[in-house]
């Protein structure tokens, strides 16, 4: 053991250090923070408990689980992957960013009391909105101060929750929650099932992803909504909510996938699909179900990761991202393609590749506890995320019509940083206990049996014949699909649809009291006192000369409410 | 000198200083600036030596000309005045350093009155903070007030506008206070607050009591600038100059504060005043509209320093919120924040002082991504001042919103609890408005980038505010982490020791 | 997709159909059947693609500057 102290300090001393270098070798010294954090998070044995006096209270700042180790790995390897990978970029402040953003997760795993949880998971949203606005496209402002405040949102909401936690049961200590033990526990669960994306609170990041920095969206894909997985995993295990949520989101996730232009917004939903079987598998909460969860929550960051990578240099060397606009790149891009369909092989559960050593546990799972349909409609949605991630993007952006596009070269860190990833898919998939070895419980699941490859491999070939046929109808359309955003995107057509029932009735009437608030607000507060006065719409902006009230009026005011107060108290 | 007489020394060292400054100027014009700072310099050595002797010894009384009270006047050093004296003397120093650049630039030639006027301010504001003597307050009031309006006259023609309409409401305030103290005299037969404490019991059930505990209560936040009386502070804090801004937004109406706990806590007894008299609700709810009206307005404003005063209106709301809870976690949380925020907005004007002396403006939408390249370490100081005022761990700003939350959850208050979240939020949308703008807007706006990176930044110069504006700015900035991490150490050994009995 | 990879593809299949059989190990009642993954596979992709086309199609599809007006 080298030294005893929390991984999140690393990233963090980084964040501090890197401003303070020189340019050039800023993206190099970058990669030694997540790896120095890799070695650490490797050494600390399981058990290790460091607490700090704070207040009242004793803060856990780190606590090594066999859980939150491996989830502490795969946050820390992946810190290296995308720093590879954005080796080329110079800019101080997303480099800052992320090293907050993944000291934050780290922060969140490693977390034994709700403070410690709390810094993490306020430091992950400020970090990675700054990687959204640091796009500096038109919208970018927009797109950043929407994710910020529904994630402020989220976090209030955990807040309360803590608060309420704290108040009622006197510790601050993480400890699982037995199934809707308290009102505690439910706004904890809200505020942590937003940063997992559960529907309905995942519109954010179908929202944001696609519109993140080439390099940001690496970090982002990995940290957020993983950690909330390991949360989630650590407190609410066996919640059976949380099960049918989950075969519900993969199954939400597939189909806005299968619809999606944009390359990086499919795969953003694709997430959403992914992280659905990981919810799941807290929700069926067997030892086998906890270790598919770690199970593919890493293996998931390692190929989500490829294929956002892919997705990345498309858009990096073409400058653009919509199916519609793609096509016919393969002759230029070989490697990038192949590396991609590691990726994509990875997801849809190839043998040999990490996906079929993970994925098929949570599936696996089900079909132990005897949920029979949840396990079908997982399936069901490991065709659709064949479909979507494996055929139908490669194949329009790759293959498909010709669009005449001749991309850039790719810088070479980008490909480095992809070959590695795929190494690591591959690995695990060859060699499964390597990865099986750090899981929570002991493993008796064999991957590599006759009838589980038979069943994977009927599946995709038959899948793949399906789409085959149909694959015109699936090439992109020039369309968005609206998502439960739209409650707070579009009060004018709230006023119309209003009278118009919606199959999503109960989700819509609670997030428009929340979230069509700030947009009105927002149109209110470009004038407030006129607002007020008139009670219609500010006509033009608070002008402080203009608007000034004359003296007589506060005047007034504090006299009538002396007068007020006065004569209450006194009858 | 022994402790004892600590309590008058620190009003005294101010006043002399302030007739001093005239006298000296007449030799050598840089003799202003420096005697007020080494007058602030000597406040804070004996505040804190008062601080140490009041944690160890216990009270410090001193009799004024040797007369007893009740007749004669008391100054009383206890461990809330003492602690409250360490923090404003500490702003005072760094504000007066950081004035000797900034006033030669907004106001030129006027050195000498601004320093002089600023040495009045503060014996006025100390002398409140020391005093034991209700109508002694109300002669301190005065002085601070008329050396205020005086203060922030020194500019331009606005300035004046500005000056005029807090004299007269600031005039207006300080009636209704002596207008109150004169019934409450007239029933009690004292004006010394020890004593009334004792004597307010017997006679609080009368009707000319009553009245005047609303009169003094409600004259106390005018000047705190309680809503619905606050119109005044938007203006004057605009358009005084920086520094003069600097020292009144963190102390005046912190000083108000203050006078306002010991009214409500000290010398009358809570369970009266919320029970009976409802005032502690009273202030409370006002202060809840005032956070949230505060915030409101505060998003929509164009101009920095108009922006930080509506944002000032919204946090003396914090602190009335805390005093309306009256329980032990709600004056935590109103002490603390007394402390905090005196910090935090001493920062971010320090800053829009810088913003001024380098730019010439601090108009909002002219920022851009050039400031944070040109002026990186007071984008910094900005950008952690801003992250304490939005209440994020382990800056100051979330410790005393973290026990005002408490309090509120303590007493079941769940609109207090409310106005706390949706207040950090709309917090976080003006503040984070501006990072954006400074650290991200680029100079030419709308570059649609279409390969997923920004491009290049163009190199800027750096041009910095020069040391003496700079390292005050740093100096509150780094304190507010500190005193975020230390919080606890703060709260155990000074602020605990000060909570009333009868909470 | 030429001709060798549709063979390629049908060869694999087939083995499949036989490992299926010749193994006789099943968790549950359809495994039993021949070809079931297969079948499901295939009725499965299709089914997504049609629902999600008119989920798409007749509730959510809108123009992409819908949110600009």
């Amino acid at each position: 053991m080298i030294a005893e102290f929390p991984p999140v300090l690393i990233f963090w001393l980084g964040a501090l250090l890197l401003p303070l270098l020189p340019k050039n070798i800023r993206p190099w010294v970058f990669l030694a923070f997540p790896a120095a954090s890799l070695i650490l998070v490797l050494s600390l044995p399981v058990g290790t408990s460091i607490t700090v006096e704070f207040l009242r209270f004793e803060l856990h700042v780190c606590e090594v689980t066999k859980l939150s180790r491996v989830f502490g790995i795969i946050f820390s390897l992946i810190g290296i992957i995308a720093g590879t990978y954005a080796l080329h970029m110079k800019e101080v402040g997303q480099q800052v960013a992320a090293l907050l953003y993944g000291g934050g997760a780290l922060c969140v795993t490693f977390a034994g009391d709700y403070f410690t949880l709390f810094v993490g998971w306020e430091v992950m949203a400020i970090g990675s909105a700054y990687l959204i606005w640091a796009r500096r496209a038109d919208d970018s402002y927009a797109v950043g101060m929407r994710y910020l405040l529904v994630h402020l949102f989220g976090g209030s909401m955990l807040l309360a929750g803590i608060v309420l936690q704290v108040y009622t049961t006197n510790s601050l200590l993480l400890q699982p929650f037995a199934y809707g033990e308290s009102l505690a526990a439910w706004m904890i669960l809200c505020g942590v099932t937003l940063n997992a994306a559960l529907p309905p609170l995942h519109a954010w990041l179908a929202d944001s992803y696609h519109r993140a920095t080439v390099t940001g969206a690496i970090f982002m894909s990995a940290l957020t909504t993983k950690s909330a997985v390991y949360v989630l995993a650590s407190l609410f295990a066996g919640w059976d909510i949380l099960m049918y949520m989950g075969v519900m989101m993969a199954l939400y996730g597939v189909v806005y996938a299968v619809l999606a232009n944009d390359i990086r917004q499919l795969l953003a939903y694709h997430i959403i699909s992914q992280v659905g079987y990981m919810i799941a598998g807290v929700g069926i909460g067997t030892t086998l179900a906890i270790n598919g969860t770690a199970a593919h929550a890493f293996s998931h960051i390692l190929y989500k990761a490829l294929l956002f990578m892919g997705a990345g240099v498309v858009l990096y060397t073409t400058g653009k991202s919509k199916l519609t606009e793609l096509g016919g790149l393969y002759k230029h891009q070989r490697l990038v393609y192949w590396l991609y369909m590691i990726g994509a092989f990875s997801i849809s559960g190839f043998p040999l590749f990490n996906g079929f050593i993970s994925k098929s546990i949570i599936v696996a799972s089900a079909g132990e506890s005897h949920h029979n349909i949840a396990m079908l409609l997982l399936l069901l949605a490991s065709i659709g995320t064949f479909l979507h991630t494996g055929l139908k993007l490669p194949y329009w952006t790759w293959h498909g019509h010709d669009s005449g596009i001749v991309p850039s070269k790719a810088p070479k860190n980008m490909i480095v940083a992809m070959g590695i990833a795929a190494f690591f898919c591959t690995l695990f998939g060859v060699y499964p206990d390597l990865l099986y070895r750090e899981l929570p419980f002991a493993m008796e699941y064999r991957p590599y049996t006759v009838f589980h490859l038979v069943e994977t491999v009927q599946l995709l070939v038959f899948t793949f014949i399906a789409f085959w046929l149909y694959r015109a109808s699936l090439a992109g359309e020039p369309y968005m699909a609206l998502d439960t955003d739209w409650v707070y995107r579009a009060p004018k057509a709230f006023f119309q649809a209003v009278f118009v029932t919606n199959v999503n009735r109960f989700f819509e009437a609670c997030e428009t009291i929340i979230f069509r608030i700030p947009v009105y607000l927002a149109k209110i507060f470009v004038h407030p006192l006129q607002f007020i006065l008139t009670l219609r719409m500010p006509t033009r902006d608070f002008d402080p000369d203009a608007d000034r009230s004359p003296l007589g009026v506060p005047i007034a005011l504090t006299l009538a409410i002396t007068v007020l107060v006065a004569i209450w108290n006194l009858f | 000198m022994s402790s004892s007489q600590i309590p008058v020394l620190i009003p005294v060292t101010f006043l002399l200083t302030a007739l001093l400054i005239p006298l000296l100027g007449l030799i050598n014009r840089s003799l202003a600036q420096v005697s007020a700072v080494i007058a602030s310099g000597l406040a804070l050595v004996f505040s804190y030596l008062g601080l140490q002797a009041v944690l160890s010894q216990g009270r410090i009384s001193y009799h004024i000309g040797g007369w007893m009270p009740p007749l004669g006047i008391e100054f009383i050093l206890d461990s809330l005045s003492a602690f409250l004296c360490v923090v404003f003397c500490g702003i005072t120093l760094l504000v007066l350093i950081y004035g000797k650049t900034s006033v030669a630039h907004e106001t030129p030639g006027k050195d000498i009155p601004f320093y002089s006027l600023t040495m009045l301010l503060l014996g006025g504001l100390s002398g409140m903070v020391m005093t034991g003597d209700l109508f002694n307050l109300y002669v301190f009031l005065e002085i601070s007030a008329l050396s205020g309006y005086a203060l922030l006259g020194i500019g331009n023609r606005r300035a004046s506008l500005a000056a005029f309409r807090y004299l007269t409401l600031g005039t207006a305030g300080a009636s209704f206070y002596l207008l109150g103290l004169a019934f409450i005299f007239y029933s009690a037969g004292t004006l010394n607050m020890a004593d009334l404490t004792q004597m307010l019991p017997f006679v609080q059930d009368t009707r000319p009591v009553s009245i005047g505990l609303v009169l003094m209560v409600l004259g106390v936040g005018l000047k705190m600038a309680l809503f619905p009386m606050h119109a005044w502070l938007p203006d004057a804090y605009t358009y005084a100059s920086s520094t003069a801004t600097a020292l009144i937004a963190p102390i005046g109406t912190k000083v108000a504060a203050y006078v306002l706990l010991r009214l409500m806590f000290f010398v009358a007894d809570p369970d009266y005043m919320r029970h009976d008299l409802h005032l502690t609700q009273v202030v409370g709810y006002l202060g809840a509209i005032g956070i949230i009206w505060g915030s409101i307005m505060a998003i929509c404003q164009k101009e920095l320093k108009r922006m930080l005063a509506f944002s000032s209106v919204a946090q003396v709301g914090y602190i009335a919120l805390g005093i309306g809870l009256a329980s032990p976690l709600g004056f935590i949380g109103a002490v603390l924040h007394i402390l905090n925020h005196a910090c935090m907005k001493g920062c971010l004007f320090l800053f829009s002082g810088n913003l001024r002396l380098r730019l010439g403006h601090s108009t909002i939408p002219k920022f851009s991504d050039t400031l944070s390249r040109s002026m990186p370490w007071s984008s910094a100081a900005f950008a952690l001042a801003a992250i304490s005022m939005i209440g994020l761990p382990p800056t100051a700003g979330f410790f005393s919103k973290w026990y005002l939350a408490l309090g509120s959850i303590e007493q079941s208050n769940w609109i207090f609890l409310a106005v706390l979240l949706v207040s950090s939020l709309l917090n976080a949308v003006y503040f984070f408005r501006i990072m954006e703008k400074i650290y991200l807007k680029p100079r030419n706006a709308g570059g649609n980038d279409s390969h997923g990176d920004a491009q290049q930044p163009v190199a800027v110069a750096r041009n910095e505010a020069p040391g003496t504006m700079l390292v005050p700015t740093l100096t509150l900035a780094v304190g507010l982490l500190v005193l975020g991490i230390m919080n606890a150490w703060i709260i155990t050994h000074v602020i605990h020791i000060m909570i009333p009995s009868g909470l | 997709m030429k001709k060798v990879h549709w063979i390629i593809l049908a060869v694999i299949t087939a083995v499949s159909l036989i490992a299926q059989y010749s193994t006789g190990e099943h968790h549950h009642w359809w495994d039993l059947i021949p070809g079931f993954y297969a079948i499901y596979g295939f009725v499965g992709c299709i089914l997504i693609v049609k629902i999600s086309k008119w989920y798409g199609k007749k509730i959510v599809f809108r123009g992409e500057d819908y949110y600009d007006r």
